[in-house]
């Protein structure tokens, strides 16, 4: 008897919990659709990053001056790109 | 570029496999039936075999010269075959435990270089048998 | 108790249905409340599995022996810590703790994202559901904890744990284990997810690489643990057996390991991303495949679980995923390739694509021998098993070649890597590694493999240090520090560039430890008290033969003096135990040989009481030097410190988790 209260119990408090929500109005998917928006700023993130170790890199000796030279300015023609992409999507507000 | 690249992974992954194949080659234990053990042409001089299989009850040995020296009898249903190790043996090996072995046989004779128990890694038993009632 | 536990997971199993049915409902209709329900619903999920387990602990500790589980692996007399860890030691009981290791992380992702990645979640919540519906279904209908005890009469006192795994490292064993397989599954599902919603960029990457590196180390250390416990309490003097089982954990690890670094390459190339995608979930399906190779036993090993009808159900499962998945893979193959293209093969993209193809190669090769048994069996009709020589044949040079590109890889520029770095980069490591090969061989090792992996522990050892030594002297020259600040400011600054080096640091000394199986020596003795022998260089004597009661088993303990130029170095007490010693049943008691060790960092004296004949007072004795053992728990240690670097919350960043 006092296993099926306390199912009964456990049951009546999870049901009222996870249907909460059903009882709010009704919103819409929202940003359901595509947007590579975040993507991108992932992405331009990890470049600048890249940048920052490449220099460290070279600093320390590891890279070389030639490499040095082509893998910065292939990285910073990759950020300016991406950078030109992001202001042509202009601001999303509901970026996530 | 990445056709001459995916070629040379590739022919390096063909290169492991082929490795691989290679590997069996002298290492690889039929694990057999004492059936097949005794009736089958497959035993060459220094041929060696994997056996499971359990110890007959009342069948071990030892020598009193070299408690080392053990010897005792395999059994899988009605098929026999006598069994000498000289090593120390593990500590679930007794009156019909489950064991594997692995060494040459000579005809008539198992020389075991390997024995291993099938041991309860989860002590499983039958609460009927363990008499915990009283 | 046992109702209300049972009442509990088949509720889960509802509510765990109803959440994919929601899910799929959601991403049709489009209404968030549906997903909003379905969220609190899954946690509710996990909710519910946390109160059976915990229903099932407190069986446990109770011992309430109506709950045939309690009755079978805990007894009155257990200790208090071992009732607690034998939830995970018998099937049920651990299908449920694995049910309930994914609820907790299933939690943590829900929390953790609860307003990210919002094209993502419905996917990742609906596969998780789906891996804990399988597992629902597991312990609902077939192998349920809560079972009542299937006697006819009252059980008065359960069966008890299997003396061998009362240890406490066995009773951790397990559950790191689990904590590793399991934490695959998010990965996995973040994976799932990315291919439904055709997210294919470096987002998912990055919101599992953290996950990944915890999960990949619980793994590990749930592997390292196995081996300590394996070498310190059974006695046949090894931490590795190349058992089936041992390999099952063993598989996931290794493309684990390749996913960890070829995720590095999409997050800043954006190339690899089919391969991560294979990886991820080849990983994913060797962790489900590895509980269905342990729990058939359609492969024989000497960890005998019980043979159970659960084997066909984690085949089915396996399939599905294989199935699923690959159809996702192929429909958005288009969507997945990238216009990028490797460059050159001197390049750290090319030294990460290699380390991949070998980590892969190794996986295929124990995955490859351990599954020949059953392959030749349906080929041939006789199973042809491979042991342990095939496997170290197979694995030491792959593993040698994995450790070269591990000193090489991090110090290739991307993209290219021109001549003058090379030598620049490579001289010095390159005569550390012959001149240590070379002394190696001065000082006695004739065989090749020793003395080649000596040779390359020095190079990549040297690698490593040198890019530390760099990375100090630049900052003290820009920042005016001293060497201590310097180095606690780098590894700050870039905690997952010098974990990482720091991880292959423990691999290294892992590797020496590997060398000294090389050198190991083993004898066994029939001694009788006053007896010496020799072996390596050591003297030992049996001095004494005791014996004694101690409250659950009958022991005898010999004293081993062990003396080497006639110094004396220790004594050591192997122990020859008989567990239940009062059962009037002689079935039902156990012989236990309990080893004891002396460890040195050159090498460990290691003796084993096999046996004893009570009549002549005859015992027979294995004594084992096992060199250089020490170098892999180090190894372990130190690949624990440089992960929890790599992992440690990095706060200037908004944390990625």
């Amino acid at each position: 008897m006092f296993a099926v209260l306390m199912i009964g119990i456990t049951f009546a408090l999870v049901m009222g919990f996870t249907v909460q929500p059903l009882f709010s109005s009704r919103e819409e998917g929202g940003d359901v659709s595509p947007t590579d928006r975040s993507a991108l700023e992932l992405r331009k993130q990890s470049i600048l990053e890249q940048i920052k170790e490449l220099e460290l890199e070279h600093e320390m000796g590891t890279v070389s001056p030639a490499d040095f030279q082509r893998n910065r300015i292939e990285l910073k023609q990759e950020a300016s790109n991406i950078m030109d992409q992001l202001d042509s999507m202009g601001t999303d507000p509901a970026g996530d | 570029m990445n056709k001459k690249f995916a070629s040379v992974i590739i022919a390096v992954a063909l290169l492991m496999m082929v490795w691989v194949g290679l590997g069996f080659e002298g290492n690889e234990l039929p694990y057999i039936t004492i059936q097949d053990l005794t009736a089958k042409e497959m035993n060459k001089p220094g041929k060696r075999f994997r056996l499971g299989g359990n110890v007959k009850e009342g069948s071990i040995a030892r020598s009193d010269a070299d408690p080392l020296a053990l010897s005792f009898i395999l059994f899988q249903e009605d098929q026999q075959l006598p069994v000498s190790y000289h090593k120390i043996v593990p500590d679930m090996f007794k009156d019909g435990s489950e064991v594997i072995v692995e060494g040459i046989f000579d005809g008539e004779r198992f020389y075991a270089d390997n024995l291993m128990t099938k041991c309860a890694s989860r002590y499983e038993g039958d609460l009927r048998k363990a008499d915990t009632s009283i | 108790m046992p109702t209300y536990g049972a009442a509990l997971l088949s509720l889960s199993l509802g509510l765990c249905f109803l959440t994919v049915v929601l899910i799929s409902l959601y991403v049709r209709m489009g209404d968030k409340r549906l997903f909003f329900v379905a969220e609190r619903m899954c946690l509710s999920v996990c909710f519910l599995v946390a109160l059976a387990t915990i229903a099932l602990l407190a069986g446990l500790l109770k011992s309430d022996f109506d709950i045939d589980y309690v009755a079978k692996y805990t007894s009155i007399g257990t200790p208090t810590i071992y009732k607690f860890s034998a939830l995970w030691a018998g099937q049920s009981g651990s299908l449920l703790f694995w049910l309930f290791v994914l609820c907790g992380y299933v939690a943590v992702v829900l929390v953790q994202n609860r307003n990210r990645h919002k094209r993502l979640m419905p996917y990742v919540i609906m596969t998780l559901s789906v891996i804990q519906m399988f597992f629902l279904l597991m312990v609902n209908f077939v192998a349920n904890p809560f079972a009542p005890v299937d006697t006819d009469f009252v059980v008065r006192d359960g069966l008890g744990l299997n003396p061998l795994l009362q240890n406490p490292t066995m009773a951790i064993h397990p559950p790191m284990l689990y904590l590793g397989y399991v934490g695959f599954s998010v990965p996995f599902a973040f994976a799932i997810a990315a291919l439904f919603s055709r997210q294919l960029d470096a987002v998912w990457v990055r919101s599992i690489r953290r996950w990944t590196l915890f999960t990949w180390l619980t793994l590990g250390i749930g592997i390292l643990l196995g081996g300590w416990w394996a070498y310190n309490e059974l006695g046949w003097g090894g931490y590795w057996a190349w058992d089936p089982v041992e390999n099952a954990s063993l598989m996931p690890w290794l493309t684990g390991t390749a996913f960890i670094h070829s995720i590095i390459i999409q997050e800043k190339k954006n190339m690899l991303r089919v391969w991560n995608m294979i990886l991820i979930l080849v990983t994913f399906l060797l962790c489900i495949f590895g509980t269905f190779l342990t729990r058939s036993g359609i492969v024989s090993s000497v960890h005998s679980f019980t043979q159970s009808s659960l084997g066909p159900m984690f085949l089915s499962f396996v399939l599905l995923i294989l199935v699923v998945s690959t159809y996702l893979l192929l429909s958005r193959l288009d969507d997945l390739k990238t216009e990028k293209r490797m460059e050159s093969f001197v390049s750290r993209e090319s030294g990460f694509l290699f380390n991949n193809v070998v980590f892969v190669s190794i996986c295929f090769a124990v995955l490859w021998g351990t599954m020949f048994p059953v392959i030749s069996e349906a080929v041939t009709g006789t199973q042809i098993t491979v042991g342990a020589p095939f496997f170290n044949q197979i694995t030491i040079p792959i593993g040698l070649l994995l450790l070269t590109l591990a000193g090489i890889g991090p110090l290739l520029a991307w993209r290219r890597t021109s001549k003058e770095s090379l030598t620049r980069n490579f001289s010095i490591p390159v005569l550390a590694g012959l001149t240590t090969a070379a002394l190696a061989m001065i000082g006695g090792m004739r065989s090749i493999y020793p003395v080649v992996t000596a040779g390359l522990t020095a190079f990549v050892t040297s690698t490593i240090a040198m890019e530390f030594w760099r990375g100090i002297t630049v900052r003290r020259r820009k920042f005016d520090e001293n060497i201590l600040q310097a180095l606690l400011k780098m590894i700050s600054k870039n905690r997952s560039r010098y974990g990482g080096y720091i991880v292959h640091i423990g691999i290294v000394l892992m590797f020496v430890g590997f060398i000294g199986k090389a050198f190991d020596e083993d004898r066994e003795w029939v001694m009788s008290v006053g007896d010496e022998v020799r072996i390596a260089g050591y003297g030992i004597t049996l001095s004494a033969l005791d014996e004694e009661e101690r409250p659950n088993h009958y022991t005898w303990i010999a004293t081993l003096d062990v003396t080497k130029e006639g110094e004396k170095v220790t004594s050591l007490h192997p122990e020859k135990r008989i567990y239940f010693h009062r059962n009037p049943n002689p079935d039902r008691r156990q012989p236990h040989s309990e080893l004891s060790l002396h460890s040195t960092w050159r090498e460990d004296v290691y003796s084993v009481f096999g046996g004893i004949d009570l009549e002549s007072e005859l015992l027979t004795i294995k004594i084992m030097v096992n060199r250089l053992v020490r170098f892999v728990w180090l190894g372990g240690y130190v690949l624990l410190f440089g992960t929890v670097i790599a992992l440690w919350p990095d706060r200037r960043r908004g944390t990625e988790v």
